[in-house]
């Protein structure tokens, strides 16, 4: 499947198209993400993250329109016995948070129509996380939503003028109130950064 | 002519990378996979407030069977060479806690209650297609998804197994309470079964000190 993708980039890279003024686009990107919230759940940064994101112009430099964001994070707890007042446990665990979001974002641009755009955004919406422990062939868990917010920083490059497609890089600090008090999380705060395309013609 | 073909190549690939990566994406692992979880069994022992354990010298228990409870079988016991296994490393762990075996319950202070509990669920899933992308259920043991033209079923088969040792107190209560329970698991899919199962046995006996005259 990434072998097909990795083909089908290099073909459109070789594509170009007349239109040299976008007021729609298409983000999709791969996210690296580092948690900061209750480092005894999950401590070890994820590269299993996206975002798919559309925009519209609403001026010349500034445009608004949704974000999906999707992240899993997973830590391992060695195996370790558990005294509690009446049961003892012994066992390793496997932790588990994937989290997801839906954010209204609105982008400035620092520039117009440049084949470097740099910009900054920020994205505000909701926040769903689903926290899970894996123990052997057994799990337990917890789900919450919450509000998430996300301010980005970051740049498209265009190869040519005349292409109607960027490769856009990033950071985004994520902000979220989807807490849970079975595993820990009172928040769930993590920063990282984005590589992707961007569809300027959509 | 070449503007136009230019334009509908960019529409059609840009198309099939944004689907292709959406999915690429969503089946990048948000569950661990089973190999990665069942290294080590669970031991869990649980046992009740202000039992005093010296009490309990004596214990009786089978040697040759263990007892069995499952949906898959008729069978209410096991006597197989896991069986005996299972009762010889119980039987060693309570040697070097000093307690004594012996054949009759009636001379007793407590007896040793060795049962596997079988489990197999079936889960039946109908998805009205056409073109739906089922992803795999966790549920270990079952069928992966597929794209479907029309409608269609898939089953999922998950089977579990736990070893439950208890020992019921024949001095106070003539056997009606419980004073320590271990649970293990899983047997079915946790990797070299017997091994696995001898060391699972030794942790509980390890984790409850208490148990050492």
């Amino acid at each position: 499947m990434r072998a097909a993708v990795i083909i089908l980039l290099l073909v459109i890279a070789s594509g170009s198209a007349s239109a040299q003024f976008y007021d729609k686009m298409f983000f999709v990107g791969w996210n690296v993400n580092q948690p900061f919230s209750n480092k005894d759940f999950i401590e070890k940064s994820s590269s299993r993250g996206a975002r798919v994101g559309y925009r519209e112009m609403l001026r010349e430099q500034i445009a608004i329109g949704i974000d999906l964001t999707w992240a899993t994070y997973d830590d391992y707890e060695p195996r370790k016995t558990y005294n509690y007042p009446n049961s003892t446990l012994t066992t390793d665990f496997t932790n588990y948070a994937n989290n997801y979001g839906a954010m209204l974002t609105g982008d400035y641009y620092f520039f117009v129509e440049k084949k470097v755009m740099p910009y900054v955004g920020f994205g505000a919406g909701l926040g769903y996380n689903s926290y899970k422990v894996y123990y052997n062939v057994y799990s337990s868990g917890d789900n919450s939503f919450g509000f998430l917010m996300r301010p980005t920083a970051g740049c498209w490059f265009k190869f040519s003028e005349t292409k109607n497609w960027a490769l856009n890089a990033g950071v985004h600090l994520d902000f979220s109130t989807a807490k849970s008090t079975d595993v820990g999380y009172k928040n769930f705060t993590n920063a990282g950064f984005e590589i992707g395309l961007v569809f300027l013609d959509w | 002519m070449t503007l136009f073909l230019n334009s509908m190549r960019y529409k059609i690939m840009r198309n099939v990378i944004v689907i292709l990566s959406i999915f690429t994406l969503l089946g990048c692992g948000t569950q661990p996979q089973l190999s990665e979880l069942v290294n080590d069994m669970v031991v869990l022992t649980n046992f009740p407030d202000n039992v005093d354990y010296k009490q309990y010298v004596k214990y009786a228990m089978p040697l040759d069977t263990i007892g069995l409870s499952s949906n898959t079988s008729t069978n209410e016991y096991l006597a197989n060479d896991y069986a005996k296994m299972i009762t010889n490393q119980i039987k060693r762990n309570l040697d070097q806690t000093n307690h004594t075996w012996v054949a009759d319950d009636k001379d007793a202070d407590f007896g040793v209650s060795v049962l596997v509990v079988n489990d197999l669920s079936v889960f039946q899933s109908f998805y009205p297609g056409p073109g739906y992308y089922y992803p795999s259920y966790y549920g270990y043991g079952g069928y992966g998804g597929y794209y479907g033209g029309y409608g269609y079923s898939t089953y999922n088969y998950f089977q579990q197994a736990i070893l439950v040792i208890e020992f019921v107190d024949l001095k106070n209560s003539n056997g009606t309470e419980s004073i320590w329970v271990a649970n293990i698991g899983d047997l079915i899919n946790s990797y070299d079964t017997s091994q696995k199962t001898k060391e699972a046995i030794d942790q509980a006996f390890d984790q409850s000190p208490f148990l050492e005259r």
